[in-house]
């Protein structure tokens, strides 16, 4: 029997730490044009990233995310920062962590994979090609992939 | 003793009674010889002096000096003891003949004389005087030989012995090429050598000042080293003579009309009492000075102490100056080494920084177009083209500028690698162009070696890659071959595409270099930039042999059991 989408029912919700202006109103944009019904919540920096995801003031009634897609380059506290705090809290770490990053440095891929992200994604520089990460991350995470309920 | 010496010989005969005498004159004259007399002892004497007869007949009953003491006499003068003396007597007496013979003659003959004896007995009296002086001449020839023979081989040994000396303290300056090092051996060596008490190598520097900058001292004498010695030490006449290779040699400094007051009081200091003092000439300039002291007492220093020293400051010379230019060298290396390391990073982080604002450009242009395209108007749409366009230039650019700095930066250890896998892995990413072109690309027998193996895939991959986009309306064939020479692997990688003038053999392989139209032959020049770089991060080296339409030939050297 097909079990409904929870997109049909709620729309997916998605975190995206960036400080990049551009890329966050790029990543907007591409969701717009994409199938899925989502929400997308914005912070810029390490700091925000871990207040909101634990509820903290400002972020008291944040949604809890079913996605992060996480910039490494972050001001205050890393991407890496916020990736280790995610995949060490018992409450958190099942949130699958999209890792999306300008940095093709080997280093960078390796410390994020050990510290459990699920995927590592360097941004293209090429606008269709950007699409296509986002359309396959929606594909991929967003509808083939069963996630934990909250 | 030939004849004719015995002819022309010279017979001094004494008698003090002339009458006896006629006969003899004629009968040795007539044999041949020159005769001389005398009456008595004392003409005698004076005779033998100033002619120097070539044996005497001597009587011994003469009135005054008579025989036996004429005979002494003439032993005793050095310019006629060997003229050999024979006695001419009546006595015979045995005693006479003893006390004649301990005289020194050689013979006597009785009264009254029988001439052929007499002719007989000088006869022999003048070979045997002949061969006698015949032998001492060999004697003293064989003598001279003798020692001119020590004599060379004292010298020779002498010579030996230098050459040996020098040859071990320029082997030990010469080993080192730090400056210091050198300077510090030849002290020790000099020191040793001279048994000088003190070898100090003196630097002028080029203020005017000097001082020591290599020391070696006998112990308990006071140090040069350190000591900072004003201009004034060393007028620059004094300084101008060294320059022309002057040698200052002072056996006792203190007793030396010579030398100023000022450096005796100066060289008292340092306890120095003899010096010997030879210029270190590097590069016609006058670097310094090697200096032996004598402490102890005064020292003659001999000629071959003051060459060696001469030869050795030479040497010394030498090894500066190959030593300051392996640091010239080692400085500029070293220099270029951190330059180009740091271009190499620049180049990185100029490249990968710039990929940021270039996205959004990129990006957003693209978006402009994907959203608005047609909405506009025509010119409208063009303009976004063209900076499309160019934005997605300037990205490949930065790419393979990117992939281009990090051969250098980002380069991977070397390991054993197949060049087999190598190749296969080029023709796996190449699969998309290799079948669109129906490109054959044959390969066999290709060895293992050190490499960075990603490096060695991305070499292959452009040259297949430059192949398959310089073909010619020919089916592409691909060649790729490898041989061996003395001491690297040499690949080839051959095509028959359009080839290339030989004019711009070298040019393609310089960074952003293109031959051909951007419309034709998309590209930003960087292909074969990298794959030189890789070559020569291994060691090797890379060209190509082309012509205009006859295809071009790629070779490539990795030098065997990797880079040294």
């Amino acid at each position: 029997m097909m079990v409904p989408s929870r997109s049909v029912v709620h729309p997916i919700e998605i975190l995206l730490v960036e400080d990049n202006p551009g890329d966050i109103r790029l990543t907007q944009e591409v969701l717009k044009e994409g199938s899925i019904r989502n929400h997308l919540s914005v912070v810029d920096d390490g700091e925000k990233a871990i207040a909101f995801l634990n509820h903290m003031a400002p972020y008291r009634h944040a949604p809890h995310p079913n996605l992060v897609l996480l910039d490494l380059n972050l001001p205050r506290r890393s991407g890496l920062d916020v990736l280790r705090m995610i995949k060490t809290s018992a409450v958190l770490r099942h949130i699958p962590v999209i890792v999306f990053t300008s940095s093709q440095a080997e280093d960078d891929i390796n410390r994020a994979y050990d510290l459990h992200a699920n995927c590592y994604i360097t941004k293209p520089l090429d606008l269709e090609q950007f699409s296509r990460s986002i359309r396959s991350i929606e594909d991929f995470w967003l509808s083939a992939v069963e996630l934990p309920s909250e | 003793m030939s004849e004719d010496t015995e002819k022309t010989a010279t017979i001094l005969v004494v008698d003090d009674t002339p009458t006896n005498l006629d006969v003899l004159f004629d009968f040795l004259n007539n044999a041949g010889f020159k005769v001389l007399f005398a009456e008595d002892g004392e003409s005698a004497l004076e005779k033998a002096q100033y002619a120097n007869p070539d044996l005497i007949l001597l009587d011994i009953l003469m009135p005054g000096m008579d025989g036996f003491e004429t005979c002494q006499r003439l032993k005793q003068q050095e310019a006629t003891a060997v003229i050999p003396v024979i006695f001419l007597t009546a006595l015979t007496e045995t005693t006479d003949k003893v006390k004649g013979l301990a005289l020194g003659a050689v013979d006597f003959i009785t009264k009254p004389l029988q001439y052929e004896e007499v002719l007989a007995r000088v006869k022999t009296h003048l070979r045997l005087q002949s061969l006698t002086q015949q032998l001492q001449a060999q004697n003293m020839q064989l003598a001279r030989e003798v020692q001119e023979r020590t004599e060379a081989e004292a010298a020779l040994q002498r010579q030996n012995q230098r050459s040996q000396l020098f040859a071990d303290v320029t082997l030990k300056v010469r080993q080192s090429l730090q400056i210091d090092e050198i300077l510090q051996t030849a002290v020790t060596e000099v020191k040793n050598i001279l048994q000088a008490d003190r070898v100090l190598i003196y630097r002028l520097w080029p203020d005017g000042t000097g001082s020591g900058v290599a020391e070696a001292v006998g112990p308990g004498l006071p140090q040069v080293m350190g000591v900072v010695f004003p201009q004034e030490v060393f007028p620059i006449a004094s300084k101008e003579q060294y320059r022309q290779g002057r040698i200052r040699s002072l056996v006792d400094v203190a007793h030396d009309q010579q030398v100023a007051p000022c450096l005796v009081g100066f060289l008292q200091q340092f306890e120095v009492q003899a010096k010997l003092v030879v210029p270190i000439l590097a590069q016609g300039d006058l670097w310094g000075l090697l200096i032996a002291h004598q402490c102890a007492g005064p020292r003659h220093w001999t000629g071959f102490e003051t060459e060696l020293l001469q030869q050795l400051a030479d040497q010394i010379a030498i090894a500066l100056t190959q030593a300051q230019l392996l640091e010239q060298e080692t400085l500029q290396r070293q220099e270029l080494a951190r330059s180009n390391a740091e271009l190499q990073q620049f180049a990185y982080i100029a490249s990968h920084d710039l990929q940021e604002p270039l996205r959004m450009v990129t990006s957003y242009l693209q978006l402009l177009e994907r959203r608005y395209k047609g909405q506009l108007d025509t010119d409208a749409d063009d303009f976004i083209q063209f900076a499309v366009d160019g934005a997605l230039r300037m990205r490949t650019l930065i790419n393979d500028l990117l992939t281009y700095s990090r051969i250098g930066t980002r380069g991977h250890a070397f390991e054993l690698t197949s060049c087999t896998a190598a190749v296969e892995q080029a023709i796996a990413n190449l699969k998309l162009a290799i079948e669109e072109s129906g490109a054959v690309v044959t390969y066999s027998d290709l060895p293992q070696l050190q490499a960075d193996p990603t490096q060695l895939i991305q070499l292959f991959q452009n040259l297949i890659s430059n192949a398959i986009k310089f073909r010619s309306e020919a089916p592409v064939r691909i060649a790729i071959a490898v041989s061996q020479t003395e001491d690297a692997w040499l690949f080839s990688v051959q095509d028959n595409g359009i080839g290339l003038d030989p004019q711009y053999a070298d040019q393609i392989f310089v960074i952003f270099q293109r031959l051909n139209n951007r419309t034709h032959y998309p590209g930003t020049g960087i292909g074969l930039a990298v794959c030189k770089k890789i070559v020569e991060r291994h060691g090797g080296r890379i060209w190509v042999e082309a012509d205009l339409d006859q295809g071009a030939t790629f070779y490539f050297t990795i030098p065997q059991g990797g880079m040294t």
